[in-house]
C-alpha cells in the first residue's frame, strides 16, 4: 500500500511538471506579452514594453526561463503578477480559500445530494416518482452552466431580491458572527448554481448504478440470508454501487478546482476560476503558472483520493 | 427597497444594536461597480481609465484640468498641490508654489523635491513608465526652495499644464529609497502614501479596493466618508449589482440596459459626452510586406468608394439607438477643437459603385462579388472579440459592403490576438477605437507619421501625410488657443479628406448613479474629480452603509 501510494505521488508529480511545461510553453508562444496593452490602450511604447520584457527575463529562451522557474518555485517564488501587483503566492493564497469553500460546499451538497437521491430512484425505480425525479435530473444536465447561472441572478437575486447578486460579502456589511451569516448569504447562489448540475449527474450514475445492483446475485443471497432490507440496500447494495460515482467525484473535484470560471465570474467570487482566467487575457505569466500548478496539484489530488475511496469501497480493486 | 437590501439592513440593524449605540449620520459610502480593476496604484503606472481613476483618487497633481476643458494655455487649469503658478521671464520655466497646507496621507509635508521625485519615476527608463510620452516636452524638474517646484521646458507648446498635470509628485521620503526599476514592485507601490482627498485602506487586486475620506485635506473633508472600487467582470452582474443597491455607480451602461433605468426608480441616470470614437481603419500598407503600398486600399477612390457604402446612421441605430453619434473626423464632440462643419463622404452606393467601376473592378463573380483581372475584391476586417459593438457593427458593415460587391472577411480575434495583429499590420481594415482626452497630443500616436521616436504608435493604417504633421506640431506649438484649434481643425480635414477611416460611432455615456446622492455637474471627461463634492441627500432614505465608519 505505502509503495502503491509512493509510485503514485511520483507519476503525479510528473503529471504536475509536465502540464506546467506545457502551459509555460504555449503561453508565451500566444501572441501578446504582459506588458502589452489590448485594444485601444496603447499607451506603452514597444520600447517600454522590451524592457520591461527583458527585466522580468521574457526575452530568455524559454527552456532558460521554465528552468529559472522551476528553480524559484522550490525556493518558494512563485513571481510576480504583472496584472494583480502583488506576488502570485499572495494572489493564490487568497484565491484558493474562496474556491475551496465554493468548490467543497457545491461538492458536497451534488455528492450527498447526488447519491442519496439517485440511489433512492435506483433502488425504486419502477415508481412514478423515480422516474420524474430522474426526468428532472435530465432537465437540469441540458442548461449549460452559465445560463443557470444567469438565471439565478437575474431571478432569485435580483427580480425577487432574496439573494446577493454578486461578491463574497456585502461591502461594508457586518462582521463577527452576522458576517458569516452574510458571507453564507451569499455563498447561497453560486453553489447552487454550481452544485445543481453535478448533483444531477451523480443522481443518474447512482440511479443507474443502484438499478444494477439491486438485481445482483449476492444481493438475492442476502437476502434469501435473511440479512434486513435496510441493511442490504445501504451496507450492500449502495457500497457497490458507490464505484462509478466515486471515478467521477475524483475527476469532477479536481476539474472544478480551476473550472468554476463561469460561475466565478458571474457571481463575481474572487476565487482559482478568475485568477486563472483573467491571467490568461493578460498574459500574466507567473499568475498563469502558479495557478496551472495549483490546477494540477488539486487533480492529482482529488484522482488519488478517488482511487482510495474506490479501494474502500470495491476490495477487487485493492490487488490492482 | 429589494428585500435582499431589507435583508442586509436587518442584519446590519441588529449588528448596530450588539454594538452598543447606533452611529451617527456620516457622509455617506459610494460604491462604484467597475468591469475593470485599476493596474496600479501610482499615477506613474497608469494606463487605463480605471488607472486614472483610481490613482486620482489617491494623488493630486500639480493643477487640474477645469470644467472648460479648454486644454491650452494655463486659462483652463485650477490649482491643485500647486497653489499658484507663473512663467519665467524665457517663457520656457513654470514656476510652482505649492499649497502651505498640502500634505501627504503619513503627515508629512508636500515639498518640491516630491515633484522632482515624481518626474524622476516617470522619467527612469526601468521603471517603464507610460506617462514618459506625455512628458517629453520637459528638458527637467528642479526644486528652487521647499515650496518652490519649476517644471523647464524644452520648448514653447501649446498644452503646457497637461504636461505638468501629468508630473504627479511622489513622497521623496518614501520613493527615493526604491532602486531602479523596483517600483511596480515595492511595497511603496501595493500600499502608497498619496495626497489625494481618499486614502488606501484596504485592497484585494481583482476584487476590491476601499479608501477613507481624509478628513484635513487641504482642499477641505470630502464629502462621501468611504468608496470602494468592486470589481464585476460580467457587466450583467455588475449592472444588477446597480439596480439592487449593492452598488452606487456604474459609469457606461449599454442601451439595453438605460431601457431597463425605468424600473429601478432609486437609480438617476445621468447623460455626458462620450470620449471614445470607433472607426474603421484603413491599411496603406501591403499586410504580406508592410513597405510596399497596399494593393487595392493605397487608391484613395477605392477607400472613398468604401466610406460611401457605409450608411452610418443606420449603423448606429441599430446598435445605439440614440445613445451614440454618427463620428465627423478623428474626434468627439466633447473636444475643444471639435469641429461640427467637417463631413466625412456621405451615404451614396451609386457614387460607391460609379467609384468602383472607374477603378476596372466592374465584372462580378456569381455571388455578386466584384472582379478585376480575375481577383475577387476582398478584404480582411480585424476585429476584437471583447468588443460585442464592434462585433456587432462589423457584421452590419460586412452586408452593406456586400451589396456594392465587396467581400469583407471579419476576422475576429480575442484582446492580445488582435493587438498583436493591429501592431502588425495583418489586416485590411481594422475596427479600431481610440480613448480620447480634452488634449489633442493624443493625435501624435493616432495618426501623425510612424517615427522612431514614438509617433504614429497607434496609428495602424499607417497613414502618413506631411500636412497633417505639420499642422499637428504648429497647433501644439501655437501659444494663442485659436491658432491651435485652427491648425488641429486642418489636421483633421488633412484625415478625413484623405479618406484615412471609415468613421462609425462616438457613444454618448449613460452613468446610472443613487439617487440618494446630490452630485454636481457631471465630468464627462473624469467623473470621479468631483466625487469629493457629492452630499447625501437629507430628504433620501439612507443605506446601512452609509452609517458613519468608526473612527480608526
Amino acid at each position: 500500500m505505502g509503495a502503491a501510494l509512493l509510485r503514485r505521488l511520483a507519476q503525479g508529480a510528473l503529471v504536475v511538471l509536465f502540464v506546467v511545461a506545457t502551459c509555460f510553453t504555449l503561453i508565451r508562444l500566444a501572441p501578446g506579452d504582459p506588458f502589452f496593452r489590448a485594444l485601444d490602450e496603447g499607451s506603452v511604447p514597444a520600447e517600454v514594453r522590451s524592457a520591461q520584457l527583458a527585466r522580468f527575463g521574457y526575452d530568455r529562451p524559454i527552456p532558460e526561463q521554465f528552468v529559472r522557474y522551476v528553480g524559484n518555485v522550490v525556493r518558494g517564488d512563485f513571481g510576480w503578477s504583472h496584472s494583480r501587483g502583488q506576488p502570485v503566492g499572495a494572489a493564490i493564497a487568497a484565491a484558493l480559500p474562496a474556491t475551496l469553500l465554493l468548490v467543497g460546499t457545491a461538492g458536497l451538497l451534488a455528492f450527498v445530494g447526488g447519491v442519496s437521491v439517485g440511489a433512492w430512484t435506483g433502488w425504486h425505480a419502477d415508481r412514478s416518482l423515480s422516474r420524474g425525479l430522474d426526468r428532472l435530473a435530465m432537465l437540469l444536465l441540458s442548461i449549460p452552466d452559465y445560463l443557470l447561472a444567469l438565471l439565478a441572478v437575474m431571478g432569485p437575486a435580483l427580480a425577487w431580491g432574496l439573494f446577493p447578486v454578486g461578491g463574497a460579502r456585502t461591502e461594508f456589511g457586518p462582521t463577527g458572527l452576522l458576517g458569516v451569516v452574510d458571507r453564507l448569504h451569499h455563498l447561497a447562489l453560486p453553489v447552487l448554481a454550481l452544485a445543481l448540475p453535478i448533483a444531477a449527474v451523480v443522481m443518474r450514475l447512482q440511479h443507474a448504478a443502484m438499478r444494477e445492483v439491486r438485481e445482483a446475485a449476492f444481493i438475492r443471497t442476502a437476502r434469501a440470508n435473511g440479512v434486513r432490507e435496510t441493511r442490504i440496500r445501504w451496507r450492500h447494495a449502495l457500497r457497490n454501487a458507490l464505484v462509478p460515482v466515486l471515478s467521477y467525484g475524483g475527476v469532477q473535484f479536481a476539474a472544478a478546482l480551476s473550472g468554476v470560471v463561469v460561475i466565478e465570474r458571474i457571481f463575481a467570487w474572487p476565487g482559482m476560476g478568475r485568477l486563472l482566467y483573467e491571467g490568461v487575457l493578460s498574459r500574466d505569466y507567473p499568475l498563469i503558472a502558479g495557478g496551472v500548478l495549483v490546477g494540477a496539484i488539486g487533480t492529482v489530488l482529488g484522482t488519488m483520493c478517488a482511487d482510495l475511496a474506490l479501494r474502500w469501497a470495491d476490495p477487487r480493486q485493492r490487488g490492482a | 427597497m429589494p428585500r435582499c437590501s431589507r435583508f442586509r439592513s436587518a442584519v446590519l440593524l441588529l449588528a448596530a444594536l450588539g454594538c452598543g449605540p447606533a452611529d451617527r449620520d456620516g457622509g455617506g459610502t459610494v460604491i462604484i461597480a467597475s468591469p475593470a480593476d485599476t493596474e496600479t496604484l501610482l499615477p506613474a503606472l497608469r494606463t487605463t481609465v480605471t488607472g486614472r481613476m483610481v490613482t486620482e483618487l489617491l494623488f493630486d497633481p500639480l493643477v487640474e484640468l477645469g470644467p472648460s476643458l479648454n486644454p491650452f494655455g494655463d486659462a483652463g487649469f485650477e490649482p491643485r498641490l500647486a497653489a499658484s503658478w507663473a512663467w519665467d521671464a524665457d517663457s520656457l520655466a513654470l514656476v510652482m508654489t505649492l499649497d502651505d497646507d498640502a500634505h501627504w496621507h503619513d503627515g508629512q509635508p508636500i515639498v518640491a523635491a516630491d515633484v522632482v521625485a515624481g518626474y524622476r519615476v516617470i522619467m527612469d527608463p526601468a521603471n517603464g513608465s507610460p506617462i514618459r510620452s506625455e512628458v517629453t516636452d520637459l528638458d527637467s524638474v528642479t526644486a528652487r526652495d521647499a515650496r518652490t517646484a519649476v517644471l523647464h521646458f524644452k520648448g514653447r507648446t501649446a498644452e503646457p499644464l497637461v504636461t505638468a498635470a501629468a508630473v504627479v509628485p511622489l513622497p521623496a521620503h518614501l520613493v527615493d529609497t526604491i532602486p531602479s526599476g523596483g517600483l511596480a514592485t515595492s511595497a511603496f507601490a501595493q500600499q502608497p502614501v498619496g495626497s489625494g482627498r481618499y486614502r488606501l485602506v484596504a485592497r484585494e487586486p481583482k476584487a476590491r479596493t476601499e479608501f477613507a475620506a481624509v478628513l484635513d485635506h487641504y482642499r477641505g473633508r470630502p464629502g462621501p466618508d468611504r468608496l470602494a472600487l468592486v470589481v464585476a467582470p460580467d457587466p450583467a452582474t455588475g449592472i444588477a449589482k446597480l439596480w439592487a443597491e449593492e452598488a452606487d455607480v456604474w459609469d457606461n451602461l449599454p442601451p439595453t440596459e438605460v431601457a431597463a433605468a425605468g424600473s429601478h426608480p432609486q437609480v438617476r441616470l445621468i447623460r455626458a459626452d462620450g470620449w471614445d470614437y470607433t472607426f474603421i481603419a484603413f491599411n496603406y500598407r501591403d499586410p504580406a510586406d508592410t513597405s510596399r503600398a497596399h494593393p487595392v486600399l493605397a487608391t484613395r477612390a477605392i477607400r472613398q468608394a468604401l466610406s460611401h457604402a457605409v450608411d452610418r446612421d443606420q449603423l448606429v441605430r441599430a446598435l445605439f439607438d440614440t445613445l451614440a453619434r454618427p463620428l465627423l473626423g478623428p474626434f468627439v464632440r466633447a473636444q475643444f477643437t471639435a469641429d461640427t462643419t467637417l463631413t466625412p463622404p456621405p451615404f451614396d452606393t451609386t457614387e460607391a459603385n460609379r467609384l468602383l467601376d472607374s477603378l476596372g473592378w466592374s465584372t462580378r463573380d456569381r455571388a455578386g462579388i466584384r472582379q478585376r483581372s480575375g481577383r475577387p475584391l476582398r478584404l480582411r476586417a480585424l476585429v476584437p472579440a471583447p468588443s460585442a459593438n464592434r462585433v456587432r457593427a462589423s457584421v452590419l458593415v460586412q452586408e452593406q459592403l456586400r451589396r456594392i460587391g465587396v467581400d469583407l472577411v471579419i476576422e475576429k480575434l480575442e484582446g492580445q490576438a488582435f493587438g498583436a495583429a493591429r501592431d502588425a499590420g495583418q489586416f485590411d481594415l481594422v475596427f479600431h477605437g481610440v480613448g480620447t482626452t480634452p488634449s489633442v497630443r493624443g493625435l501624435r500616436t493616432t495618426w501623425a507619421s510612424r517615427t522612431p521616436g514614438g509617433q504614429g504608435r497607434l496609428n495602424a493604417g499607417n497613414f502618413r501625410d506631411s500636412l497633417f504633421d505639420a499642422s499637428l506640431e504648429a497647433g501644439l506649438s501655437a501659444l494663442d488657443p485659436e491658432r491651435t484649434r485652427t491648425e488641429i481643425r486642418t489636421a483633421y480635414g488633412r484625415v478625413i479628406d484623405d479618406a484615412a477611416a471609415i468613421w462609425l460611432y462616438e457613444p454618448v455615456q449613460v452613468a446610472g448613479v443613487h439617487r440618494r446622492f446630490l452630485t454636481p455637474a457631471w465630468r464627462s471627461d473624469a467623473w470621479w474629480r468631483t466625487i469629493g463634492e457629492w452630499r447625501l441627500d437629507p430628504a433620501a432614505v439612507r443605506l446601512p452603509r452609509d452609517a458613519a465608519p468608526a473612527a480608526p
